[in-house]
């Protein structure tokens, strides 16, 4: 790679700008992820910001089990961040739909409607956790490995 | 003005931030992920039938022995199976869920093999040993630990010859 | 002449210009994220994390909302950009080459309003609520913030009865000096949408402001802008109202004492303050703002 190329990547990996979606949780993860901005933990220390705008940000963070009402958004607002793109369910509910499954408000999966990243795993899963998944997530974009990623690269 | 005493102390203080690698301390109560030690598992399916979102399963399609299946992606961190395996098979000592882009690692699958009924040959899952010891606190010999490798009905077998020895052995 | 040239191209593109001021730009942003990460016991980003954000949004593919105008989407960061770069250029910083002209102050004062131009028209281009009323309220905020502003750089052209940056560079300090630069540093807040005057970007309340739908590039070049507006805001405080010392060496470590200072003072008063209502800006300018540019003026005009 060349320099630039290597700086890039080196700048994708130290700055993971996030957006949040609920589509459908019960909250206990998104209660998860405020601590991440907390002198606690804070996330700022590997660059990570919450950003207001899907426009602005590089990572989705999803929490949540695909509930029919909130399909809509979350595909708008995956289409809606610029590419390179990554996504990290946090969860078990967009991994599987956990307790939900099977419920007819309850669409699936969230890998069966926008290409998953990172799955960080608990219930809710601990803060500092949540952030290592924003930095397993950040080094996939800087080695171009992210679904969105390879997606674009395949001719 | 309490804002400036706030900003002055933390100014002071080094952060009071953790490295992200610096993972905090999980109490002794904490509910991590579970993990099953198949040798003491009986197959007896609690655990399946009091899991909440239905991560644990049981797959009893194949001729050698029943699968045990869990998915990590689907657990609620209940707890719930390791209060209700009888042989304490699961565990959850605090380790953390993992993080991963590959969700075939949140899957576990442990086979738990039929043996032929030392009697009646017939294939069954033998209360293990380990479950055994748990319950007697001691390693059982000779004909009691015989007894573990047979199924329901020969034990039963097994159990009025045994009557029957002793009292028609003694009585005459 | 070809040194004449030269030594313009240097002063855009290198110092005060472009590279250097941005470098700067870059440094004062890290200082000002990192001290507030302190100040709230917080760790904070590391050195050269606005840079690596500057980079990764120039990695993005552009994103271009429908039934925007994508000639003026385009067209407004560089503007901005633009406009700032050649307000560095005309300020005497130490270090600095190009010679100095009648009337370059009001260009300065000029070039200073168009970043907030173009902010507020990247608001309405935007076609989103939350840009249009992030736009509406740095028009506002305009109104509020250049009463002390403009009444300050007046007082002190007053004073030495000239619009030279030169000779207003080298006016002796007196009691107008110190009353403008109050009323100077009492706008520099709202210029730099800092709390408690962050009213156009108030996060919580219209999400990203004027800059909702920009991305990548484009919104790369806005916080470049942003960073070398800093800048050139501590550089017109230090050229305006610092006393100009005769040893080069001393100078440059006076500006960038005093820089240091001015953002070590603007990030205390953001961490340590909420935001306010555009009414309450309005009054603290009208009122205090006032009150300040007043003292200023009256100063020029007595004095």
């Amino acid at each position: 790679m060349n320099i630039f190329a290597k700086l890039l990547a080196v700048s994708r990996r130290k700055s993971p700008w996030i957006y949040t979606v609920n589509s459908g949780s019960c909250n206990g993860c998104d209660i998860e992820i405020g601590p991440c901005v907390s002198p606690r933990y804070d996330g700022e220390q590997i660059g990570m910001l919450r950003q207001g705008s899907p426009k602005h940000a590089d990572i989705l963070l999803v929490t949540g089990a695909m509930t029919k009402r909130a399909r809509h958004a979350v595909l708008e607002i995956y289409a809606q961040m610029p590419s390179p793109k990554a996504v990290v369910a946090i969860g078990s509910c967009p991994a599987s739909g956990n307790v939900f499954a099977g419920s007819p408000t309850v669409d699936g999966p969230l890998d069966t409607f926008i290409p998953v990243d990172v799955w960080v795993s608990g219930c809710p899963p601990r803060p500092q956790v949540i952030i290592a998944g924003v930095a397993q997530a950040a080094q996939l974009l800087a080695e171009g490995r992210t679904a969105d990623q390879q997606r674009r690269a395949k001719p | 003005m309490g804002i400036f005493s706030i900003v002055w102390r933390n100014f002071g203080r080094s952060a009071r931030t953790r490295h992200p690698t610096d993972m905090p301390p999980t109490a002794s109560t904490f509910r991590g992920l579970i993990e099953q030690d198949v040798g003491l598992c009986t197959g007896c399916k609690a655990c399946a039938t009091v899991c909440a979102p239905k991560a644990i399963s049981f797959d009893e399609e194949h001729e050698t022995g029943i699968t045990w299946n869990f998915f990590a992606g689907q657990c609620s961190f209940c707890g719930l199976c390791v209060q209700f395996c009888p042989t304490n098979a699961i565990t959850n000592r605090g380790k953390l869920p993992p993080v991963t882009g590959d969700q075939s690692r949140l899957r576990v699958v442990h086979e738990i093999r039929y043996q032929p009924c030392a009697g009646c040959g017939r294939p069954i899952i033998p209360i293990p040993e380990a479950a055994l010891e748990q319950v007697y606190g001691t390693k059982l010999t000779g004909s009691e630990a015989a007894q573990r490798e047979l199924c329901p009905e020969c034990r039963r077998k097994e159990a009025v010859r045994h009557i029957h020895d002793a009292f028609l052995a003694r009585g005459g | 002449m070809m040194v004449e040239i030269g030594q313009y191209v240097f002063a855009v593109l290198l110092w005060p210009g472009l590279l250097g001021a941005a470098a700067l730009g870059f440094f004062y942003l890290w200082i000002a994220r990192k001290l507030n990460a302190r100040l709230q016991g917080r760790r904070g980003p590391p050195f050269f994390q606005p840079f690596f954000d500057f980079v990764k949004l120039l990695g993005k593919e552009t994103v271009v909302p429908r039934g925007v105008n994508p000639a003026l989407f385009y067209a407004l960061p560089f503007i901005a950009l633009t406009a700032t770069v050649f307000g560095l250029v005309i300020v005497p910083v130490p270090g600095h080459a190009v010679a100095s002209f009648p009337g370059d102050i009001i260009l300065l004062l000029y070039l200073l309003e168009v970043p907030v131009i173009c902010d507020v028209m990247a608001g309405y281009v935007s076609q989103s609520i939350y840009g249009q009323v992030s736009a509406m309220r740095e028009a506002l905020m305009g109104l509020a913030y250049n009463v002390p502003l403009l009444a300050a750089v007046i007082a002190m052209a007053q004073t030495a009865h000239s619009f030279r940056i030169g000779t207003l560079q080298s006016a002796p300090f007196g009691v107008v000096t110190g009353l403008a630069a109050i009323a100077f540093l009492v706008a520099v807040p709202a210029r730099l949408k800092s709390n408690p005057f962050s009213i156009p970007n108030a996060e919580q309340e219209i999400v990203a402001g004027a800059h909702v739908e920009y991305n990548s590039a484009l919104l790369a070049i806005f916080e470049l802008s942003h960073a070398l507006e800093v800048v050139l805001l501590f550089d017109a405080f230090f050229v305006l109202f610092v006393p100009h010392l005769d040893s080069v060496l001393a100078n440059a470590a006076l500006y960038f004492l005093i820089s240091l200072g001015l953002i070590v003072l603007v990030t205390l008063a953001a961490a340590t303050t909420a935001r306010l209502t555009v009414k309450q800006a309005f009054r603290f300018y009208w009122v205090w703002g006032g009150l300040a540019a007043g003292a200023a003026m009256a100063a020029a005009v007595i004095g």
